[in-house]
């Protein structure tokens, strides 16, 4: 079960991963991936308020997905399912706030909510099963 | 390090010293690759970040702030559009812009598909765009045009009205479906210019600066050496407060310096152009002018960088030319106090010194008897709930509060939208309908029948429409052969015809319009038409 999840979990930040790398959405007829979202977000005057500012995190996804990895590579199980943890909470926080929004939203933004979800649980029964181990 | 490929490694024992480190169980290799890649993304991704936060990447030249721009319009991109405008402009500007259109779906006056993720209907397309560039200080450029095409399409189908336009239409025997226009024009170079503005994130192109050039190259002013520092507040209520005593004290620059540089910061920039003519119209106020505030309350409601005042109470006087007057409210009622015979205010709401909001509609139904109408046209408009909260909109730009005349007046729109609701529209629609079919207006009948003889029912109908300037109503030229033709009317008599059409001519355009358009469409025309006409009868048959 521990080993099942750990590769959940690594598989799961990968998917997520990539999806943050594909078109997210869609305004006119230009699309954009999630870091032009973002990007393009920012310059229009959209994240300047309250918790909104909080969407430049974003950008920390590559790095926290390569932290999972190499967590998971040196066998700390902890360290890789926190990391994943939260750039699951990151990433579906970010899908969901797409979805919401006035934007066309495109599908690798709703593979992105459900590899976050994903992600999450994964890293909670990481986390769960490896201190049940020891 | 998904891998089960290899030589199953021997498993550690786990001790409550090294609980975070528990086997994957997968191969060496596997776990190696997992690591690099790792590595590799999380030093990347950090300096990705590290690039990325902070910076939004704002163009790096002003033709590619422009080129932005018009890739965006041609995208039908709103939220790339908002991204090439100069963020002061922009932002101070979404908010009550953003409430407008909210309220405007409400209302079903716009669809719900309006919004970031498309404006249908109406496509730009600009290609092959080039331009020039001309410094004008540091910091600031205009973009000129000087090649490219334009096609501009419109698809009624496509364009998100709402359901009160498009039924609205329908009402009055209108389709607006099936409308396609489409047409390309080349960009000439004729000194067609944006002009763009360096920000701390790049170039962007600016509205209120291209208007400011555009109107100092028209008069041949040159750059100005120095502006009007802006002059931020402390709180929202010190903003509207501080330019109230500016403008009691007549101290135009105050008042400027304390508007909001979202709006206005070209206008400051720029005032060395315009402020020795503002400074020379102040200088012409009455030696004893004063204007002293001697009661000013003030609240706010803010929301991040936005904000609204709110007068609670005011009480003020204002001396000028030996004449002193004093104007007090409290919210719900105005007083005027003072010298009032030298303000001839008789037969105005204000004759008895003081108006309050329960007055407002008796002022009403004297306004309806006035216009000669016997029953109040708005009588079945639904009842509106509650009375409008204005405020004076303020925002926050660098710590300090200013005064936002714009959003003030945005505000007030979308306030005024809040109070109704679609049924509203669709009174105002019934009257209007009303009004074409001259129901509202049968009491006219009645009047011009009294006045004017039957060569006058002759030429005209019952009925009242309103003009249309298309059809030679205001703005129009005059008819006058259809003039003539009314005269005859009138009077089959040839030179009392002649006399007549004489006689009207000497009435405004305003009137000969009227008559004109009420005489071809066989229509009632206005009380002063009818007047015109019964003078002129009057005079040329003695």
């Amino acid at each position: 079960m521990h080993r099942l999840a750990h590769l959940a979990l690594v598989g799961a930040t990968i998917g997520t991963a990539t999806s943050t790398i594909l078109p997210w959405g869609t305004s006119g007829t230009r699309t954009r991936t999630s870091y032009e979202l973002v990007g393009a977000a920012e310059r229009a005057g959209l994240l300047t308020s309250g918790p909104a500012r909080l969407a430049v995190v974003w950008y920390l996804v590559p790095a926290l997905c390569g932290l999972v990895l190499l967590a998971a590579s040196l066998r700390s199980v902890r360290m890789a399912a926190v990391a994943g943890g939260t750039l699951g909470v990151v990433v579906a926080t970010g899908g969901v706030l797409v979805l919401r929004s006035p934007l066309m939203t495109e599908p690798s933004a709703v593979v992105g909510l459900g590899g976050g979800v994903a992600t999450c649980v994964a890293a909670t029964v990481t986390l769960i099963t490896a201190r049940r181990k020891t | 390090m998904t891998e089960q490929s290899g030589p199953t490694p021997v498993e550690p024992d786990l001790t409550l010293e090294t609980e975070d480190q528990v086997t994957s169980g997968g191969g060496i290799g596997g776990r190696l690759i997992a690591g690099i890649v790792g590595a590799v993304l999380l030093l990347g991704g950090t300096a990705f970040a590290v690039t990325q936060i902070g910076s939004s990447g704002g163009p790096s030249s002003p033709e590619a702030a422009v080129d932005e721009l018009l890739e965006a319009a041609s995208n039908e991109d709103l939220l790339g559009v908002l991204g090439a405008l100069d963020p002061d402009e922009r932002d101070a500007l979404r908010g009550p812009v953003e409430d407008l259109f909210a309220e405007l779906e409400r209302l079903e006056v716009l669809d719900a598909s309006f919004g970031l993720g498309a404006v249908a209907g109406i496509d730009l397309d600009f290609a092959d765009v080039t331009y020039r560039t001309e410094p004008v200080r540091d910091g600031l450029s205009r973009v000129y045009f000087t090649g490219g095409t334009v096609t501009g399409s419109f698809d009624s189908d496509e364009i998100p009205i709402g359901d009160f336009v498009t039924d609205t239409a329908e009402r009055f025997g209108a389709d607006l479906s099936g409308v396609q226009e489409s047409e390309t024009n080349d960009i000439e170079d004729d000194d067609t210019f944006l002009a763009v503005r360096d920000t701390s994130d790049g170039w962007r192109v600016s509205i209120g600066y291209t208007a400011a050039e555009a109107a100092r190259i028209d008069a041949g002013q040159p750059l100005p050496a120095a502006g009007i520092e802006p002059i931020g507040a402390d709180s929202p209520e010190a903003a509207v407060e501080d330019m109230i005593n500016a403008a009691t004290q007549l101290d135009i620059e105050g008042v400027i310096a304390r508007l909001s540089p979202g709006e206005f910061r070209a206008l400051q920039d720029y005032s060395a152009l315009y402020m020795p003519d503002v400074d020379a119209a102040m200088g012409s106020a009455p030696d004893d002018f004063d204007f002293t505030i001697d009661e000013l309350e003030l609240r706010s409601e803010t929301d991040g960088n936005r904000g609204s005042v709110f007068i609670d109470s005011l009480a003020f006087s204002i001396t000028a030319e030996g004449m002193t007057v004093t104007v007090a409210t409290d919210g719900e009622c105005v007083q005027i106090g003072g010298d009032l015979g030298e303000l001839g205010l008789e037969g105005t709401p204000f004759e008895n010194g003081e108006f309050c909001a329960d007055d407002a509609q008796a002022a009403y139904d004297d306004l309806v008897g006035q216009m000669g109408l016997d029953e109040n046209p708005f009588a079945d408009f639904p009842p509106i709930e509650r009375t409008p909260e204005l405020g004076i909109s303020v925002a926050r730009i660098d710590g300090g509060w200013y005064v936002a005349p714009i959003a003030t007046g945005l505000d007030a729109m979308v306030e005024g939208l809040r109070l109704i609701d679609r049924a509203h529209l669709d009174a105002v629609v019934d009257i209007v309908e009303g009004f074409l079919s001259g129901a509202a207006f049968t009491e006219f009948e009645a009047v011009g029948d009294e006045i004017i003889d039957g060569g006058f029912d002759e030429g005209f109908g019952d009925d009242v429409i309103l003009q249309d300037p298309d059809d030679g109503g205001f703005g129009g030229s005059i008819d006058f052969d259809t003039l003539f033709e009314l005269s005859e009317a009138i009077s089959p008599d040839a030179d009392t015809a002649d006399c007549i059409f004489g006689q009207l001519l000497s009435n405004d355009d305003l009137v000969l319009r009227d008559l004109i358009d009420s005489f071809e469409f066989d229509v009632e025309p206005t009380l002063e038409g009818r007047a015109a006409i019964e003078e002129a009868f009057e005079f040329c048959t003695g």
